[in-house]
């Protein structure tokens, strides 16, 4: 898939827009999936918030190993693991979210304070998002510098409550003074992944004890 | 003692095979020649009275088993060996001539019991999934789990025994006997779960390649997905696995296939429930929990229904392990180790008298102070 170079933030749609960053759906189901099996693997006996931490890290290894292959590249930009895309255009992070993930009637927020990388990449995109209200032509043509990616985190959020996972590939243009990332100037929200354990025992259990006959012979 | 003119030399290849020995391991113990051993199994020239003993004595074998008819074990050519590679050529030998003593077994059984027809359907070259879905239909076993595959097999004509080697290294094997009578050899020393999957993959083979070549990774990949297929049907696979994200989900659901964790794990992902990524990590999750080599909460050993029937009879008729191996011409031991974890033996010396659940080691008596 060849990143388009141009894209409307507000009239694209989710699809336009993956393909435009040069992500599939599939994939990012694959990295959020992953993220939480290894936040479920956490055990009483870990440090206490490990899981938060297990699903970022596990989920940062899947998607640099989901694209890397898709010559996609990784980067650390003052300590934040990120996969930079083909044309250096398009960076991704993977963060855990607040409950409002996914909702797309509310604003989410990092689940946590984001450091100076964050900050920075924040200010960039917020520059394009101004770059872009003022454009009459409502088209942003994205500068590509080796220094600066346009940043989308892949925000995540387990509703151990609600049993489902929302997930979304999000712009960030703001942050609060609590230091999370209050702001998005696009928001690509995926179709929840539904938890709950799973229950085959409560079904039927037909009758199946063989009685295999064994008859002497006279 | 018997003429000497009927000595069986095949008899003596099989009890050698048994035990596992060369030519040359046999002539060392009984002080002969290894020339005298190949001439005494070539049938170039009988053993004297003499030999006979000492080869009887050092087999382990009544001298009365060398002169009966020939024995028919399974054979290279029609028996299906998985991982053969890892085998040495001993260890296969030694299944193979078990499964010797199990034919005997069977004939005894044969000529006094009425067992179920074989009803085994020859599906050869189809596509083992729907080989699979085809045998289900077949025996009427819908889309449920299968409670118990060694009473499944039976009930369908399939002799069942065990292949006696006391090692993890030997995989089970099975064969058509004449071309008539299905027979499966599982390693009961191995996790229940791991015995059920060879049960299943085991009864691939004879579905799937009862003519035509039985080795090979091509047909053993076939008998694998066959065994996934049987164990696991797609449709419950997806209505009951749909919602499996980890490897604790994975640990639950395997109780209700009854199938090992990395059984589960990768009929998941061969459905498309796990993709690629989840499958490798919770395959590495459970390695590095030790399933590769013990099944994490491991459910109870199957049995044979029908050894366990004919020994029953047996014994109401005053007939024990040993007597029945006495009318056969082999040791009790000898025929405890096919039928070990299958039915209730005893084995010598030891005070515990089930081997259904005792490790396959020969128990050692020791002196407590």
């Amino acid at each position: 898939m060849t990143p388009k170079q141009i894209f409307n933030l507000q009239t694209s749609s989710n699809q336009e827009l993956l393909e435009a960053i040069g992500v599939s759906e599939g994939e990012l189901n694959s990295v959020v999936l992953q993220c939480y099996r290894a936040f479920a693997s956490v055990s009483p006996l870990h440090p206490k918030g490990y899981s938060g931490t297990s699903g970022w890290a596990d989920g940062t290894q899947a998607i640099r190993a989901i694209l890397l292959p898709k010559s996609w590249k990784p980067t650390n930009p003052k300590g934040q693991p990120r996969v930079v895309s083909p044309g250096g255009r398009y960076a991704i992070t993977v963060s855990s979210g607040d409950v409002n993930t996914g909702n797309p009637n509310q604003t989410p927020q990092t689940k946590n304070a984001k450091g100076a990388q964050t900050s920075k990449s924040v200010a960039f995109n917020s520059r394009q998002g101004d770059l872009f209200r003022s454009e009459a032509s409502s088209t942003v043509e994205l500068p590509s510098r080796d220094d600066e990616q346009m940043l989308w985190i892949l925000l995540y959020y387990v509703d151990l409550a609600g049993e489902e996972i929302r997930y979304e590939l999000s712009c960030p243009v703001a942050i609060g003074d609590n230091g999370k990332v209050d702001g998005w100037s696009a928001r690509i929200i995926m179709p929840a992944i539904r938890l709950g354990t799973p229950d085959p025992f409560g079904a039927p259990d037909p009758e199946q004890n063989l009685d295999i006959p064994v008859i002497p012979k006279s | 003692m018997r003429d000497i003119s009927d000595f069986n030399p095949s008899r003596l290849v099989l009890a050698r095979q048994r035990r596992g020995w060369t030519k040359k391991s046999l002539a060392d113990l009984v002080e002969l020649s290894t020339k005298s051993i190949s001439n005494f199994e070539n049938g170039d020239s009988p053993p004297t009275e003499q030999s006979i003993l000492a080869l009887a004595s050092k087999l382990d074998f009544p001298v009365e088993f060398f002169f009966g008819p020939d024995i028919q074990a399974p054979s290279d050519e029609n028996a299906s060996f998985r991982s053969f590679s890892r085998m040495t050529a001993a260890q296969k030998n030694a299944a193979l001539a078990a499964g010797g003593i199990a034919y005997l077994l069977s004939d005894w059984i044969d000529q006094r019991f009425d067992l179920p027809k074989v009803s085994v359907p020859d599906l050869s070259g189809m596509d083992p999934e729907m080989a699979a879905e085809s045998v289900r239909a077949a025996w009427g076993l819908g889309h449920s789990p299968i409670k118990n595959m060694v009473h499944l097999l039976e009930s369908r004509g399939v002799r069942v025994f065990c292949l006696a080697e006391e090692t993890s290294q030997v995989n089970a094997f099975s064969c058509w006997r004449r071309g008539a009578t299905p027979f499966v050899f599982l390693n009961t020393m191995k996790s229940a779960e791991a015995s059920r999957f060879d049960a299943a993959h085991e009864l691939g083979h004879l579905v799937l390649h009862q003519h035509g070549e039985n080795k090979g990774k091509e047909v053993e990949h076939e008998a694998n997905a066959f065994a996934s297929a049987l164990l696991m049907p797609k449709d419950s696979a997806l209505a009951y696995g749909w919602q499996c994200r980890t490897t604790a989900d994975v640990i639950r659901l395997k109780k209700y296939w009854n199938v090992s964790a990395m059984a589960l794990a990768f009929r998941l992902h061969r459905v498309g429930i796990l993709t690629e990524w989840l499958y490798r990590s919770i395959c590495i999750e459970l390695s590095s929990m030790g399933a590769r080599t013990k099944e994490i909460n491991p459910g109870p050993h199957e049995t044979s229904q029908v050894l366990q029937k004919v020994l029953s009879y047996a014994r109401d008729k005053g007939l024990s392990v040993k007597s029945i191996a006495h009318e056969l011409n082999v040791t009790a031991n000898d025929l405890n180790q096919i039928l070990f974890g299958l039915a209730p033996v005893v084995i010598e010396g030891s005070i515990n008298t089930m081997g259904l659940s005792v490790a396959g080691k020969k128990p050692v008596l020791r002196l407590v102070t």
